[in-house]
């Protein structure tokens, strides 16, 4: 198990946004998370990355290389980050008026060791640190075939571009565990396709957890879905279970109109 | 006017506007970073000129040679001075960084009204004599177009452009503050340590500020408590005219300003001195608030 959400609520005023639940992640897997819209399933992302405080309830990720446990309630964001969390937004947020290159730098900020005072002084820590996060930050642009565009500015880049741009990005984190949030809105046809073969690509060194709409593309990539609606959690199962599970039918379409 | 004559007042409106770039680059970083109009930066630049005329009394009872007197006032006034930003930041803002700007601005308007009191009570609310280091020796013969002042002025504030431009875009640090004042949460998100790089902001914006009032002080050999108010006014306005949070924008807006005043105060008259900035102040807000170089940047939902 890589991440497990316990009893998670959010409470918005008089909404119950997240009402109860709990799933778990287990290593290497992609796991789906679907839902009508206003579902929670953001509001879920929001909580785990400590966006927001939960309501109640708590969220643990495993970290079983350096064989740690964090228990994310009162964990700010950069330090679930750090935690070895990374994510991407719906509406995809890169840094516009850096270059491309730059945007994946920022990423490998978690790593680094060296303070300011080494930077002053220029310790030969802060020179080899500052050598190898260009030589990895070109390699992971050429991981997410970005290279051509290294020193163009983060806004100029296609839609399709900037998608990869904000996965590299987190990517660039070291994460254990990867939520992407709609990777394929907006995206057409072929470029969906691409972000599958990325997700599979990715998978093999990472789990991810993804909220998507693209049903043909949650069935093929997910282990596992987990369906929530109302903010609680409706089914969960493989992606044929899923399919032809009735309540989640008619959460998608509605109940049956019959006397 | 003759041509000469033109240069001069264009030199000297060269010479104001370098000043008003030190100050406003404070401004225009902190707000860029937390969109903050720091009103207690104006009164850093004060604390730089007074911190440096202390350091220079005291210093001056060591039987020290001149300039290595003076290297030493200097540095450690600049020091000084970005102690204050780092503190200012951590008691005034840090706390409350996150509630509505409206408090953060109340903070900072308290903060400055705080040390101009402070350096009144105690210092002194007269004018204070200031060793003219910095003296208007001609340095060309025949004409009056460049003197020495000046040139110390302007090369100073080159060289400062120049570092700041460096850090800001070749330095991890410069990264992550650009990381920040573009999107803060995802910045956060992706690990930047945030409340070192404000720091980080606020201290290297008070030491432009502390040199700026170090330089001033120096010309023109007079320091008063009240003397960061005016011209962190004007250099806010500076950045607000090259279009605030933007640090090219920040740059021009104060050579505009430096020029206009300059200008202003031959053709017109040196009544009114301190009225032009407040009337492009005026013009910006209405013909293109978002400044110069800055850019329309939509709230986010």
């Amino acid at each position: 198990m890589i991440m497990s959400v316990e009893n998670l609520s959010m409470v918005f005023g008089g909404l119950r946004a997240v009402d109860d639940v709990s799933f778990h992640v287990n290593k290497g897997e992609v796991v789906a998370l679907i839902g009508p819209n206003g579902a929670g399933k953001t509001t879920v992302f929001n909580c785990v990355t400590g966006l927001y405080v939960p309501t109640h309830g708590d969220v643990f990720v495993y970290d079983n290389e350096n064989v740690t446990e964090h228990k994310l309630r009162g964990m700010t964001p950069d330090q679930i980050t750090r935690a070895r969390l990374a994510r991407t937004f719906q509406n995809i947020r890169l840094f516009d008026e850096m270059t491309v290159l730059e945007n994946v730098m920022v990423g490998f900020h978690v790593k680094l060791k060296s303070r300011l005072f080494d930077a002053i002084i220029r310790t030969s820590l802060h020179k080899k640190e500052e050598k190898s996060v260009l030589a990895d930050a070109y390699s992971v642009l050429e991981y997410f075939q970005l290279e051509e565009h290294a020193n163009d500015v983060a806004r100029s880049l296609p839609y399709g571009y900037r998608r990869r741009l904000e996965i590299a990005r987190a990517y660039a984190t070291d994460p254990i565990l990867l939520l992407l949030d709609e990777p394929a809105a907006g995206l057409n046809p072929s470029e969906t396709e691409e972000l599958s073969k990325l997700i599979i690509r990715l998978q093999k060194e990472i789990t991810i957890l993804l909220i998507e709409h693209d049903m043909s593309m949650v069935m093929k990539l997910a282990d596992r879905i987990y369906v929530m609606d109302h903010g609680q959690l409706l089914a969960h199962g493989s992606p044929d279970e899923i399919k032809n599970d009735k309540d989640v039918i008619s959460a998608y379409l509605g109940e049956p109109i019959d006397a | 006017m003759s041509l000469e004559y033109f240069l001069q007042v264009f030199v000297s409106g060269f010479t104001r506007g370098s000043i008003y770039a030190l100050i406003a680059l404070g401004y225009t970083m902190v707000y860029g970073i937390i969109q903050l109009i720091n009103f207690a930066h104006g009164e850093i630049y004060m604390i730089g000129a007074f911190s440096l005329l202390i350091l220079i009394g005291v210093l001056s009872m060591l039987n020290l040679p001149v300039l290595a007197l003076i290297l030493i006032a200097v540095l450690v006034s600049i020091l000084y001075s970005a102690g204050y930003g780092f503190t200012i930041e951590r008691l005034a803002y840090r706390q409350i960084r996150n509630a509505q700007r409206l408090s953060l601005l109340i903070s900072a308007i308290g903060m400055s009204m705080f040390l101009q009191n402070y350096v009144l009570l105690a210092q002194t609310s007269s004018f204070l004599y200031f060793p003219k280091f910095l003296e208007d020796i001609p340095l060309f013969q025949n004409t009056n177009i460049l003197n020495a002042s000046q040139a110390v002025i302007f090369s100073a504030t080159a060289l400062i452009m120049i570092l700041l431009t460096v850090f800001v875009r070749y330095t991890r640090t410069g990264k992550a503050m650009r990381a920040l004042s573009q999107d803060r949460t995802m910045a956060v998100l992706v690990g930047v340590p945030t409340n070192r790089t404000i720091s980080i902001t606020f201290i290297i914006g008070s030491i432009t500020a502390a040199i700026g009032g170090g330089l001033v002080s120096a010309q023109i050999g007079q320091i008063h408590f009240y003397m960061g108010f005016i011209a962190g006014i004007k250099a806010f306005v500076a950045a607000v005219l090259g279009g605030i949070g933007n640090i090219p924008g920040a740059v021009l807006g104060s050579f505009i300003l430096g020029l206009t005043e300059s200008f202003g105060t031959t053709l017109i008259s040196s009544d009114y001195e301190d009225v032009f900035a407040f009337i492009i102040l005026i013009l910006i807000l209405i013909v293109k608030p978002s400044g110069l170089l800055g850019k329309n940047r939509s709230e986010k939902v």
